[in-house]
């Protein structure tokens, strides 16, 4: 298998009024072909802010400091944000699925015309091409008498129908990868099940690669083959889900699984243990490592050393944490 | 199912709440909404009764109307033995104090500029619970018991973190020692490692102050976590009650079945082996539901007779109740 997109070192930061935010601080991943991946941690740990650094989309006080990003063996962040170059990939190559189902899709635009845009855009056809291609696009996520609800505005549809709007917009110029930033956040659990098991058919049967962006570890657990965890705008822990989940190394990934209850869990038998403190503001951070104030494997090294680089303990998976815990406990 | 005696915290019977839906300048009826249409449950006292369904489903209408923050459309609440249902606001009020509240919004349930000892000293005041000089040690008291450090009594609660605003909630549910509280969605506005933190302070108050709560959420782990018995609601009515462990090892409504099987487990060796039911469609729109059984439209075991009758919620044995025909 190739990656089809491929990140070493990525930096972004943010300059603002109290200093700087390191918001992407040295974060690597790759996608391969066709797979799909996790990206989870809490609010505000850099993961929105990874995917777009990747297509750009990063605005002042923002700015990409460093890194390269790979897509198609080259280097797509040496191409301007508004390069003919680069607006092909994004919307194109690369697709969104956003959060927020208030304001994505454009609430003022009839459906019609925010997915025919995209069509004569990126793939130059014509009106009545690009209106056929999106009522078959409605049809293929599930949107009854597409033909008709084309062009309706996307307050007239309910909240899991404009989710699958912006499901058929991500997959209509066959995109090599779709990122879904937090896609079910705002939708109740049998219509993320819905949402979720379509993404996943859609993009196994089109071979696209798929990244979800999530704090949910059950959705991470079901639908992804690897996991990246963040952390203060790091990866913390990366690996197969299977060796992440049975065996998390990371005391982030540990305090994590540990502080959710679990479905089948007897009332009374354990009592969820939360990970004390807060995560970091992430101005003007310290050079150690950034869990250390709620970890609690810290020792004397964690204090004194710089954050430590991700380092192999597993085939396939790697934590960047001086602690090995299987090693201690 | 309701057997009141001096074990019942709350006794709710037959309560139906409808919302007008009005048209034009003359605000003229042109339909209803059932948002709780005809429930009847019982919270015993020291327990945890949790609510789950998904949003419309009238779970926080449920909760408002024991509150007396609606007025019901009929049925009555029954609150440690006083019917409260429809009594005149001054008789209402000395009940109140024995009812906390913790709100699901989590911007708009503090004044951000309000001084988070104001916050809590409030209803303490409105209650006459405490005079001005016990005032002050009874704030500090409250904040200690809700895990915050007193020297913070004069900040405004717009500096404080989220998870510490939802303490300051907790802290000014608690101010009169009530027996009951309602806490609607407590953690969802949370990140996943700071909701544990609050599921732990809400389990040890029960236990310390012999609280009573009326759970409502859309997280089934969580409600299944904190709950002694669990009702499931589905378009203003509850369509499965049972205890926890009993609804998650044995549940029967095949909407719960559903409910169950969507919410995917961190763990994905076990994720592989699981059968996920995806329900077809969309709820309904509550202003015009399906008759006979609400659930008919997306159900798949749904027969003719589902639409025709609604089904009651009948006894299986063990505490556990099912609004299903097909079982």
């Amino acid at each position: 298998m190739t990656a089809v997109l491929d990140i070493h070192d990525l930096h972004t930061h943010f300059h603002t009024k109290n200093g700087l935010v390191k918001a992407v601080d040295g974060v690597s991943f790759y996608i391969d072909e066709g797979e799909i991946i996790g990206v989870v941690g809490e609010s505000s740990c850099g993961k929105s802010e990874t995917m777009l650094s990747v297509v750009q989309l990063i605005q002042t006080p923002g700015e990409i400091v460093s890194g390269e990003v790979i897509f198609n063996g080259k280097n797509i962040l040496q191409y301007q944000a508004n390069s003919p170059q680069m607006r092909a990939i994004r919307g194109g190559k690369i697709s969104f699925i956003f959060q927020n189902p208030m304001k994505s899709p454009n609430p003022m635009l009839r459906v019609n015309r925010q997915m025919t845009e995209i069509l004569e855009l990126h793939l130059d056809m014509d009106k009545e091409a690009a209106r056929e291609r999106s009522i078959e696009l409605l049809k293929m996520v599930g949107v009854p008498a597409a033909e008709e609800r084309i062009d309706d505005y996307p307050h007239q549809f309910s909240s899991s129908m404009r989710q699958r709007i912006m499901i058929a917009m991500a997959l209509s110029c066959n995109p090599k990868i779709i990122i879904a930033d937090e896609p079910t956040t705002a939708v109740d659990v049998t219509t993320q099940a819905q949402l979720l098991e379509l993404m996943k058919d859609l993009v196994t049967r089109l071979n696209t690669a798929l990244v979800i962006v999530t704090h949910n570890l059950g959705v991470v657990a079901r639908y992804a083959q690897r996991v990246y965890v963040m952390y203060a705008g790091r990866i913390v822990e990366s690996g197969s889900s299977e060796s992440i989940f049975a065996n998390p190394r990371h005391p982030y990934t540990i305090g994590l699984l540990h502080s959710v209850p679990v479905l089948g869990e007897k009332r009374g038998t354990r009592k969820l243990i939360p990970i004390y403190g807060l995560p970091p503001a992430l101005i003007n951070m310290p050079e150690t490592c950034a869990f250390l104030p709620r970890c609690t494997y810290k020792t004397k090294k964690c204090e004194q050393d710089p954050w430590p680089a991700l380092r192999q303990v597993d085939e396939n998976h790697y934590i960047s944490c001086y602690v090995d815990i299987r090693e201690t406990s | 199912m309701n057997t009141s005696d001096n074990n019942t915290m709350i006794e709710v019977s037959n309560l139906k709440m409808y919302f007008p839906i009005t048209r034009g300048l003359l605000r003229r009826k042109v339909g209803e909404i059932k948002a709780v249409d005809d429930i009847d449950f019982v919270i015993r006292k020291n327990e945890t009764l949790g609510l789950v369904g998904e949003s419309g489903c009238g779970k926080t209408t449920t909760g408002r109307c024991i509150l007396r923050l609606y007025n019901p459309t009929s049925g009555t609440i029954n609150f440690d033995g006083t019917d409260i249902s429809a009594i005149p606001e001054r008789k209402l009020k000395p009940l109140r104090r024995h009812m906390g509240a913790i709100f699901q919004d989590p911007y708009g349930s503090l004044n951000p500029r309000q001084r988070a000892g104001n916050i809590i000293s409030e209803p303490l005041k409105v209650h006459h619970m405490a005079t001005k000089t016990e005032l002050n040690d009874r704030v500090a008291e409250l904040f200690r018991l809700v895990g915050l450090d007193p020297d913070l009594l004069d900040r405004v609660s717009g500096e404080f973190s989220g998870d510490q605003r939802q303490r300051i909630r907790i802290a000014r549910a608690l101010a009169c020692q009530p027996s009951l509280v309602i806490c609607d969605e407590p953690i969802s506005a949370l990140d996943v490692s700071i909701q544990a933190q609050i599921i732990n302070l809400l389990e040890e108050l029960q236990e310390t102050l012999g609280l009573t709560y009326l759970f409502i959420s859309q997280d089934l782990p969580v409600v299944l976590h904190i709950s002694h018995r669990v009702a499931v609601m589905y378009l203003g009515r509850i369509i499965e009650l049972a205890s926890s462990e009993e609804l998650y090892e044995n549940p029967l409504h095949p909407y719960t079945q559903a409910l169950l099987s969507a919410i995917p487990v961190p763990d994905p060796i076990a994720e592989r082996i699981r059968q996920c039911i995806i329900l077809r469609g969309e709820m309904p729109n509550p202003a015009a539901p399906p008759p006979g059984c609400h659930f008919h439209t997306r159900c798949q075991r749904a027969i003719d007779e589902c639409s025709v009758a609604r089904p009651p919620l009948k006894d299986v044995g063990g505490g556990h109740y099912v609004s299903c025909i097909r079982v």
